[in-house]
């Protein structure tokens, strides 16, 4: 399968990723998102934090067309996806997008090397070699190890390398360090910081830790859904005294 | 993809693959009889009379049968399969399978599958064939000369089949999981209950209360028209009661509570999973139903007349009611495995909380006797609604007769069934700590 042509380097002001008044309401009345606004620039590294059920993770699911908004628009590199039929949405996701989760995020029964060839083999885009982005990520020659047998930040390790294969525009990183410990926490997000810094790629990034936060460019919080501020992002510790700023205001 | 599906959760292929292997053995055996019909030494009057006999029609119904239960058992446990997919299914989708790549991968994994159950029920398939016309001949319905010789192009029949009943039932059972926003499977939290539809709830009452006043109003009519009627009686009642497993299930929960501790654990676990459960209560019932049926009306004809029916008649009709038995016995075990593997976490979560394995499995076997409590008492029903009439046109009594030996018999391998499928595969899941289940 051809390669496609390579993602937009949307440079400078033009916006990779724009959410216009994304709501997002499920059975029962219960509204996860309400009237959400984001733009995301090219090359952009951005934090989204908020309390458990402040809506988070389906901003990101919407943003990354995994699910669909009930209300509003969201354009992802160029192309308005939340009408997007389920097939073209999909290849649109494929050659375009990476995601990084917080767990079940490789084939466990397969090697390193089948895991990262899996997005090829679904017919995306091969723009980077699969030894290249190994290195990439400090994992020369574990090609053909079994995932099971890696330890978790290594896992993850590898879900960033099958992240960059395709060569996205976009990274979608749902608390990526959430199951690791602050050590290898560190090296996770130094691999998307410097995928940001070399490669251009964007990263929306969903996490709760303040110090996975401070490697960002910039800061959303959310709170009920709505979006509480949206800035540069500060130090660790000016993170988590806004983050408990909003979610006590939340339970007051 | 296939690869990851068939050695991650190797055990989730047992129900399609065992409907594979009855179905493969079923054509092997239908082909192999039609075989030893036609190569059997005859002269002509004896052929004229084995063909008049409807013998080769019995092992055409038996290929026939064996396709169109497998597609639908095959479909129905495909999607207990699926089910234990969903995460990886979200994951590729996320990556960038479409819903037809997802599709095909899941026909290719049935496809699969039922290669080397073909393999094993084709050889199964001729040592029932040979046993059935063993049977046949010492039953005096076919001259001594008639011998068992296998269909040469057996397997390359029964592979076909299987691989075909496989895909297009397969296809279908993917259909809904293939279509789901990866973002459902992908949450953290559990996937919402889905509550009973009260369209169902309602459409299974109409049937019932319909299929129970043809009953009644059939009863007075000449024999003839009660047979044909009754036909229609228990299809509604047996749709009916289909469509009101968890609403049953749910009644029986509540029973299940007034006994003591693992009782009422027992029954919150029946009530949650009801959906699920009646997926093996709905075969189980059917089972025991047609079952009953051709034992009550074979076994009340002799009880009344005092004439038994030809032991020829008797055997042929029993011998047909097997493979029923035997499809709904494959799919009601598979259902229970399935909804005990998905519990793995569950059962270790018990344990942790400071369960025994003793009483973990105590309450597990307590849930297979409410299952299989449930299934005999709609099981009955339906067959006693259905033939009273026809036994009182028929021979003008009320009473069905029904020898001790066989209710026993049915009561036993109902509750065997039923623990097969599910204090065994429980027994087996609990031998490893519940620390590693957790953790997976």
């Amino acid at each position: 399968m051809s390669p496609g042509p390579a993602p937009t380097r949307l440079n400078g002001m033009e916006s990779v990723l724009e959410l216009q008044d994304v709501t997002r309401s499920f059975h029962r009345g219960i509204v996860a998102l309400r009237q959400v606004s984001l733009s995301v620039r090219a090359g952009e590294f951005v934090a989204v934090m908020g309390a458990t059920g402040s809506g988070k993770s389906t901003l990101l699911h919407c943003a990354a067309g995994l699910d669909r908004p009930s209300s509003g628009s969201v354009r992802l590199a160029g192309r308005e996806i939340s009408r997007m039929r389920e097939r073209p949405l999909t290849r649109w996701r494929r050659d375009r997008v990476g995601f990084v989760f917080q767990s079940y995020n490789l084939l466990s029964e397969l090697t390193v090397r089948q895991n990262l060839a899996l997005p090829g083999r679904l017919g995306g885009p091969r723009r980077r070699g699969i030894d290249e982005v190994l290195a990439a990520v400090g994992l020369e020659g574990t090609g053909r190890r079994g995932v099971g047998e890696l330890s978790g930040g290594q896992r993850q390790r590898v879900a960033i390398a099958r992240a960059l294969v395709t060569g996205p525009s976009v990274i979608f990183a749902d608390e990526p360090t959430g199951a690791l410990d602050p050590t290898t926490g560190g090296q996770i997000l130094d691999l998307l910081r410097h995928a940001v810094d070399t490669d251009g790629v964007t990263v929306l990034m969903v996490t709760h830790d303040p110090v996975a936060a401070a490697w960002s460019d910039r800061l959303v919080l959310l709170r009920s859904g709505r979006v509480a501020t949206d800035t540069a992002t500060p130090d660790a510790r000016a993170i988590a005294d806004r983050l408990h700023a909003v979610s006590t205001a939340v339970a007051a | 993809m296939i690869r990851q599906a068939l050695r991650r959760n190797p055990w989730s292929f047992l129900g399609p693959f065992s409907t594979q292997l009855l179905a493969a053995a079923l054509v092997a055996a239908g082909l192999g009889i039609t075989t030893s019909i036609d190569r059997a030494p005859l002269d002509a009057a004896a052929r004229r009379a084995l063909t008049e006999s409807g013998l080769a029609d019995v092992a055409i119904i038996f290929v026939m049968v064996a396709i169109y239960l497998s597609i639908i058992i095959i479909g129905v446990t495909m999607a207990a399969t699926i089910a234990q997919q969903a995460r990886d299914i979200a994951l590729v989708r996320a990556i960038g399978a479409t819903p037809g790549r997802v599709r095909r991968s899941v026909a290719a994994q049935a496809a699969i599958v039922a290669v080397p159950a073909t393999l094993l029920g084709v050889p199964l398939g001729s040592l029932g064939g040979r046993a059935w016309i063993h049977g046949v001949v010492t039953h005096e319905l076919a001259p001594a000369a008639v011998s068992f010789h296998p269909h040469p192009a057996a397997l390359p029949i029964a592979l076909a089949v299987t691989v075909g009943t496989s895909l297009a039932g397969a296809l279908v059972a993917a259909i809904r999981p293939s279509r789901m926003r990866p973002a459902a499977a992908l949450a953290d939290s559990a996937a919402p209950r889905r509550r009973i539809g009260s369209v169902r709830t309602v459409a299974g009452l109409i049937l019932v209360a319909g299929g129970t006043v043809l009953s009644v109003s059939i009863a007075d009519l000449d024999a003839e028209t009660t047979d044909a009627l009754a036909l229609f009686v228990m299809l509604a009642l047996c749709v009916g009661a289909g469509l009101l497993g968890p609403a049953l299930l749910r009644v029986t929960a509540l029973v299940g509570r007034r006994f003591g501790d693992i009782g009422r654990l027992a029954g919150d676990t029946i009530a949650v999973r009801a959906k699920a459960l009646s997926g093996a209560l709905v075969p189980l019932t059917l089972a025991i139903a047609f079952t009953a049926v051709k034992v009550i009306m074979l076994g009340t004809v002799e009880h009344e007349t005092g004439t038994a029916p030809p032991a020829a008649d008797r055997w042929l009709e029993y011998t047909g009611t097997a493979v029923y038995v035997a499809f709904a016995a494959v799919a009601a075990v598979n259902t229970l495995v399935t909804v005990v593997l998905a519990r793995r976490r569950d059962l270790a979560v018990t344990r942790l909380a400071g369960a025994t394995r003793g009483r973990a499995l105590a309450v597990v076997i307590c849930e297979a006797l409410l299952v299989t409590g449930t299934a005999l008492v709609v099981g009955a029903a339906v067959a006693a609604t259905t033939t009273l009439p026809m036994l009182h046109t028929a021979l003008g009594t009320w009473t069905p007769w029904l020898p001790a030996g066989w209710v026993l018999t049915g009561v036993l391998s109902t509750a065997a069934l039923v623990l097969a499928g599910t204090a065994l595969p429980a027994a087996l899941t609990m031998r490893r700590p519940p620390i590693e289940a957790v953790h997976q």
